[in-house]
């Protein structure tokens, strides 16, 4: 364990005695887990493109618990009748005029008992003190800090409408002393029949160089739908680490639209149990990096229950001296007859310091199974590039547009979808806005 | 408007214009006919400026601008528009959006003001009209989807959006049944203009038919090897294209010296 | 090349010789591992100092090593030590002394393989001088070869006789501290075979066909090393479609290819080694270091194989394309049934600029099998305009079994494109009931599907291989279905 892990553990929080016994037996496995093996290193496999010395650089520290008030936020990236801001990890106030049977409280609030399938669902992260078994360091950190963050639970058969989740962190400088790393736990708790759609917004206003830590974790019951939304916008000395941990009871959809646009290094984890039978999860994302940003999305979607569905569609176009990782896994366990599994991945490199990794994975043990993975990297057509040429626009103009349309495709799943042509215009406006551009070579 | 002279190309080093000389003048409809393989849609994507048409002699003058030396948008705000053999599909680009950024860029070109969406819409609208064209091209990206009718048909919209100054068909006819023909072809004529000028490339005799031209040529290996009037074409049409290299009609090197009349 | 094939039978109908092992000692070293027990191989086969020291390098690397761990496969611990890494060959008083007193369900399998009559004494270890007389099928092919100036001789011949070559492009392609395996097959590597052709010269014999008469006895530790200079060719083919059998359980070997500028190296594989019983016990563990350097412009080496047997299987023929318009290909199937774990696939390491690399490989598995995938396409930053496809396709049959890709692609350069594609396919009811319906017998019907699969993987063998290979795979699933 390297010595800024050992660095962070000794920070680790000492335990207050007003929380439940189980609560603090988590927080204790967490604490355990992160001090004997810290945090993940390139030797980990899931690790192997991703190095932390960014964040080690900034002289990043743990948050010390001050209760920041909220200066500038950003504009929101829609109008939602619910919205909630999120600083420092913390849930700022509550909103009013819930629709009823929805639930929503600060992870504090709702340790106070009260959430059916709280202590369960935060209980299913294994900590372990054995490496292999334990999810990751980042995790083991969120759980040993275990504290700040967001409950929402809608009750059987309610349609819980749409919330905006508004990420924003304290500036604690730019680079050296008062980088803070903020931890939080969301979670989600749908019953059966239950709907939610969540909208992330990633956007500190103000340039800072924090990292945040943050762990979703979604409980599906039969039939329930959730719709996420993502769009992580921060600054290119902050850092977002998260896992997004999904659990899906029969019949049940999880739909996940991710949109990294800027951050220096952003992290994804996004993991779906497919659990009951013709459970269906849909993942589909936009990656744009240029500058000497890193992006590492892994999304990984088990079978375990039959006649499941999942599909994977990223794009990513990566300029600059940007890295980009990307992983698609599926996991077809034995039993799980009848899945069927999809997975694209497309990429456009624009510079010749620009880099891709890319690796779907594929196991499967079981039978009658429809797998199939493509993973392409490649450049724009350059019979499109002159037909819009010939038309009068310029040659950057047309590359961004063919750039944009090759994004957009992502977007037009998410107007299809959740039938809202308006917010897929408005994540696609700052799609064409950031996207990165061509070297001259190129 | 457009004066090409001792026009020499080269692609992947095989030299396929061998000496093209034409003049057109505006409100002037050419043809230019020829068997497979003579050089038909490389003269078009010369003009057009594509990568990979090397031209090794010769020069081509349009409205008094040395056209080779500029790129290909800078000749689309100009006034050239090619209208491609096969379009090609750009998936994820609204056809409505893609042809409003290219107007406004020519327009911004030309310092005149750009369209907001309305105004554009209304523009387009009116287009649709004269053409007798649906709108659900509208909604549509470009080309995706489309069959060989709609992607011609969806050329000649644009070149009806973007009133360019010299319009180059490439075969426009190629792919598509009678009807299909007949409704591009009126698209055509209605864009016909005084101010305009059009080179319609074609290697049947039935477009002609439709689109009547003023003048006729045959491009044969690398050249123009003949020129005359509407009947040029129908005789090329009885006679077949080996006609050409029977005898009777030579060869020419500089057009100017004289154009072979039919015998 | 014509005159190949029918040389051989009649030679061979009346003889059969001793292949080109050189004399050695007779006596075996005991089990283990040391400085001494290298030092002893060394000495037995007479070597050059300059290798002994290249040995213990190796073997200095290897005891800073650790075995990896991250293959997809589930090992048991190999005991280095209970090893005995020299053994003497045979002797012929040791041997069956003809076909009568050997095990008929051998012959049986020889049968069904469609191997040769002439081939099957020699596969079953018969002591050759029962049934042959002296006349040397070796010794007619070496002259043919040594006319063309192409040098094929085993490597312990090749470092008595052409020492410079060997210490000129040993260890160059896969180095010793390459990976655990090699860096031990480094250090006691017994023997294998060396190839050199010179500039220009097209190898006018398929070497596959001089092996089938005349393979050495295959060792543990195989060491291979073919150079192809300037403008020359050469198709190769190790292995044979009869299984084989060996007390041996753990196969690592070596293969080192070279190309030079407009050279070309096609290297095809039938491995069907012991792989264990229905239960999964016994079976040979095959580690292999396979790699090619298109050194050369315009270079070209293309790997072929079908494995369908050892216990284990984990290799990764391997291009590293160096040279400017260099192309690496990479055709595989891979049968796994049973109890059977294979890992495998191959590295592209685009280097150079307009290099190509193609990949195709299909994996079958069967019974409670694991069939893996594992392959790397790198483009570095140099790879201007490179390109790679690759196919990458899984069959399963029944319940129990496991397929799975791991393909790693990692690109560096704005102008390279990577086109990676993967499906899965099972032998389903229904297709076999319209096979049936139509009177196709159960069996015959999974051979067609089978190899329909595996068609475009097949047409890359030499062709008396591509209908071996086919019954191969028929052998290796039976009872695989239903």
């Amino acid at each position: 364990m390297n010595e800024w892990s050992t660095q962070l553990a000794a920070q680790l929080p000492q335990d207050s005695g007003s929380r439940p016994d189980w609560f603090r037996a988590l927080r204790h496995a967490g604490a355990e887990q992160f001090r004997t093996h810290g945090l993940p290193t390139r030797k980990d496999e899931a690790w192997k493109y991703t190095g932390l010395a960014v964040l080690e650089q900034h002289g990043t520290q743990l948050a010390n618990g001050v209760e920041a008030t909220l200066s500038s936020a950003a504009t929101p990236l829609i109008e939602v009748r619910h919205q909630i801001d999120m600083l420092d990890g913390r849930m700022l106030d509550t909103c009013a005029e819930l629709p009823a049977g929805v639930t929503l409280l600060s992870l504090d609030e709702a340790l106070c008992g009260g959430i059916n399938g709280l202590q369960e669902l935060l209980e299913l992260l294994p900590q372990s003190a054995q490496k292999k078994l334990s999810s990751d360091g980042f995790t083991a950190l969120n759980t040993a800090t275990l504290g700040n963050g967001m409950v929402i639970h809608v009750a059987a058969g309610i349609d819980g409408g749409r919330f905006l989740l508004r990420w924003s962190t304290t500036a604690g400088g730019n680079t050296g002393s008062g980088a803070r790393l903020f931890n939080s736990r969301i979670c989600l708790i749908l019953e059966a029949g239950a709907r939610l759609e969540l909208v992330e917004q990633f956007e500190t206003p103000h340039a800072n160089a924090n990292t945040s830590n943050i762990v979703i974790q979604a409980d599906l019951g039969e039939g329930a739908s959730l719709h996420h939304v993502r769009l992580v916008q921060e600054f290119p000395e902050a850092s977002l680490i998260t896992r997004t941990e999904v659990s899906q009871k029969t019949d049940s959809e999880y739909a996940y639209y991710g949109f990294d646009l800027d951050g220096g290094l952003v992290r994804h984890d996004l993991h779906c149990s497919l659990i009951g039978s013709a459970a269906k999860a849909s993942l589909s994302g936009v990656y744009l990096l240029d500058g000497k940003r890193h992006v590492d999305n892994h999304a990984k979607v088990e079978h375990i229950g039959p006649d499941g569905f999942s599909e994977q569609y990223f794009r990513g176009v990566i300029g600059g001296s940007a890295k980009a990782v990307f992983n698609t896994a599926v996991y077809i366990h034995p039993g799980a007859d009848g899945a069927e599994a999809k997975q694209s991945n497309a990429n456009i490199l624009l510079s010749k310091r620009a880099e891709i990794d890319t690796k779907p994975e594929l196991e499967i043990y079981a039978d009658e199974v429809i797998a199939g993975h493509g993973a392409t990297v490649g450049q724009l057509d350059e019979q499109a590039i002159f037909y819009l040429r010939s038309r009068g626009l310029n040659k950057d103009q047309s590359k961004r547009i063919l750039t944009t349309a090759f994004c957009r495709t992502v977007c037009d799943r998410l107007a299809y979808k959740m039938s809202d042509d308006k917010l897929a215009d408005a994540i696609s406006q700052r799609m064409m806005d950031v996207m990165p551009q061509a070297d001259d070579a190129g | 408007m457009l004066k090409i002279t001792n026009l020499h190309v080269e692609v992947a080093g095989k030299e396929i214009l061998k000496g093209l000389d034409l003049e057109v003048k505006a409100g002037e409809i050419h043809a230019i006919m020829g068997p497979n393989g003579a050089g038909k849609s490389t003269l078009g994507y010369v003009l057009a400026g594509r990568e990979g048409y090397e031209v090794t002699q010769g020069e081509v003058v349009f409205n008094g601008k040395n056209l080779l030396e500029m790129e290909p948008e800078e000749r689309a705000c100009e006034g050239v528009f090619l209208a491609f053999q096969y379009p090609v599909e750009i998936p994820g680009v609204n056809n409505t959006y893609f042809l409003r950024a290219a107007l406004n860029a020519q327009r911004k070109y030309r310092q005149q003001s750009e369209l907001d969406s309305v105004a554009f819409l209304r523009l387009v609208r009116e287009k649709l009209k004269i053409l007798h064209i649906g709108d659900e091209l509208l909604h549509r990206a470009v080309n995706e989807g489309f069959s060989g009718g709609e992607k011609k048909r969806n050329e000649i919209f644009q070149m009806a959006v973007l009133e360019p100054m010299l319009a180059i068909l490439d075969e426009t006819d190629s792919g598509l049944d009678i009807d299909a023909l007949k409704t591009v072809a009126e698209g055509v004529n209605r864009l016909r203009s005084p101010d305009r000028a059009m080179i319609v490339i074609t290697h049947y005799q039935r477009l002609l038919d439709h689109i009547v031209p003023d003048k006729v040529h045959v491009l044969a290996d690398g050249r123009l090897v003949a020129t005359g009037g509407a009947e040029l074409a129908l005789k090329l049409e009885e006679q077949g294209y080996a006609w050409l290299e029977g005898g009777g009609i030579e060869t020419l090197g500089n057009q100017s010296a004289g154009q072979a009349q039919m015998p | 090349m014509s005159n190949g094939i029918s040389t051989i039978d009649a030679l061979v109908e009346r003889k059969y010789q001793h292949g080109f092992v050189t004399d050695i000692q007779s006596d075996t070293l005991p089990p283990g591992l040391s400085a001494d027990v290298i030092r002893g191989i060394s000495a037995r086969k007479n070597e050059p100092e300059w290798l002994l020291e290249w040995r213990l390098k190796a073997y200095a690397h290897w005891l800073k090593m650790q075995q990896p761990d991250w293959a997809h496969l589930k090992i048991e611990a190999i005991d280095f030590q209970a090893i005995s890494y020299y053994s003497a060959p045979k002797l012929d008083k040791d041997r069956p002394q003809s076909l009568d007193e050997v095990d008929p369900k051998l012959l049986e399998t020889y049968e069904k393989l469609g191997v040769p009559l002439h081939e099957r004494a020699r596969l079953a270890g018969v002591a050759v001088d029962a049934i042959f007389d002296s006349v040397s099928v070796g010794t007619t092919f070496k002259k043919e070869l040594r006319k063309a100036g192409v040098i094929f001789c085993s490597f312990s011949e090749a470092v008595q006789e052409h020492p410079e070559l060997v210490k000129k492009y040993l260890g160059t392609v896969v180095p010793q501290r390459d990976n655990f395996f090699a860096a031990l097959n480094s250090a006691v590597f017994t023997d294998g075979s060396f190839v050199f052709i010179p500039k220009g010269v097209r190898c006018p014999m398929e070497l596959s066909t001089y092996f089938r008469i005349n393979a050495a006895e295959t060792g543990q530790f195989e060491r291979t090393l073919i150079i192809v200079e300037e403008g020359a060719y050469v198709s190769y083919l190790e292995g044979c479609t009869a299984p084989m059998r060996d007390e041996n359980q753990l196969h690592a070997a070596v293969v080192e290819l070279i190309a030079l500028d407009d050279a070309s190296i096609k290297y095809s594989t039938v491995q069907n080694w012991y792989p264990g019983d229905e239960n999964g016990v016994g079976g040979i563990y095959n580690f292999v270091t396979k790699r090619g350097d298109c050194r050369g412009a315009r270079s070209h080496i293309s790997w072929t194989q079908v494995e369908t047997g050892s216990a284990i299987t984990w290799k990764y023929p391997s291009c590293i394309l160096r040279g400017d318009d260099s192309r690496g290909e990479f055709y595989s199937v891979a049968l796994t049934n049973n109890y059977q774990q294979a890992d495998t696939g191959t590295k592209m390491i685009h280097i150079g600029r307009n290099t190509r690399s193609k990949i195709i490989s299909k994996g079958i598995s069967a019974g409670h099998a694991q069939n893996v995938y594992r392959g790397l396409v790198r483009m570095t930053p140099r790879a201007d305009n490179a390109r790679n496809y690759t196919q990458c396709d899984s069959m399963l049959i029944g319940k129990n079994c496991g397929a799975h890709t791991f393909p790693y692609i990692e690109v560096r350069n704005p102008s390279a494109k990577v086109e990676h594609e993967a499906t899965t396919s099972r032998i389903g009811e229904d297709q076999l009931f319209y096979c049936l319906q139509r009177g196709i017998s159960e069996e015959d019907a999974v051979s067609m599907i089978v190899d329909g699969f595996c068609k475009q993987v097949f047409k890359q063998l030499p062709m008396e291989f591509a209908v071996e290979a086919k019954a191969l795979l028929e052998v290796s699933l039976e009872g695989a279905v239903g």
